[in-house]
């Protein structure tokens, strides 16, 4: 019922301006995130790309980090 | 049934209890469950899982849930007796699988999942868009509507298609085949004023699960 709570105990902070969609995965769907493309990536090949993608972006929990934050690349 | 197995909404839990990087399995043992589990082929393992009673469910890991209920599963379907549980010895007159799993037969049981949607033309009784709302029933077996989506109204956000109602599944009537629906719920509808006004939840109902709002 805490969703922000929940994200705030595993590090992510959200502002108020973001929507939160929780997702009961109940019945027969499974899903997966399609993290946001983090800024300063523009020039970045698609390998490139998916060496910053992390499990906890894909399950919602963690944005990608953006390369000059400190990403893996 | 309204079990502790239905915990949407609740509190005091306790932390998550991240893990950066989690094994698979935490012990060979837990491996060796899921490989069982799927060799078996007995259906599903929630409604046995539910059963387990609260104060155990809440002590148990989740293999350990999968290893408790399996063995009451085996049990009750006529594989394996109590004794030879307990023992851990085959009775001499016991059934046998013939031929008996050869490893390459296991490794094609340990990946295969059942297809679930139904190929069947049904009128769905719902349309995207419909305004719904989760019906007052408190099943005594398994079922997949959680307590948090009784009386609770939302929208049609999709037709999933056709599918088996878990309800039907485990009674001797006859499986039901029907509509599945995409809910979305407002944050504030479910959890109240304490949460905040620009959150949602989505989660899949079974025609069954709902009535007109």
């Amino acid at each position: 019922m805490d969703p922000r709570g929940v994200l705030s105990e595993l590090g992510l902070e959200l502002s108020d301006d973001v929507e939160v969609r929780v997702w009961d995965s109940n019945a027969a769907s499974r899903y997966l995130v399609l993290p946001e493309r983090p800024q300063g990536t523009e020039s970045m090949s698609e390998a490139d790309l998916a060496t910053l993608v992390t499990r906890d972006a894909m399950i919602g929990v963690a944005k990608v980090a953006s390369p000059s934050m400190g990403g893996i690349s | 049934m309204n079990g502790i197995h239905d915990m949407g909404g609740m509190e005091g839990l306790g932390k998550i209890g991240y893990k950066e990087s989690e094994p698979i399995f935490h012990e060979p043992w837990e491996g060796r469950v899921h490989a069982l589990a799927q060799a078996m082929q007995l259906g599903s393992r929630r409604p046995y899982i539910e059963r387990i009673p609260a104060p155990d469910y809440l002590r148990m890991s989740y293999y350990e849930r999968w290893y408790t209920a399996l063995v009451t599963q085996l049990i009750e379907s006529g594989v394996v007796t109590t004794a030879e549980v307990e023992s851990g010895r085959a009775h001499p007159a016991s059934m046998k699988a013939t031929p008996a799993i050869t490893p390459a037969v296991a490794r094609e049981l340990l990946f295969r999942t059942p297809k679930t949607e139904q190929n069947i033309e049904l009128t769905p009784r719902f349309r995207v868009g419909d305004r719904v709302r989760g019906r007052n029933i408190h099943p005594t077996t398994h079922t997949r509507m959680p307590r948090y989506t009784r009386g609770k109204t939302g929208v049609v956000a999709r037709d999933r298609g056709v599918f088996i109602l878990p309800d039907s599944e485990q009674r001797s009537a006859e499986p039901k085949p029907q509509h599945v629906y995409l809910i979305h719920f407002t944050a504030q509808e479910l959890w109240g004023e304490r949460t905040s006004g620009h959150d949602s939840l989505y989660i899949d109902m079974w025609e069954d699960y709902l009535e007109p709002a």
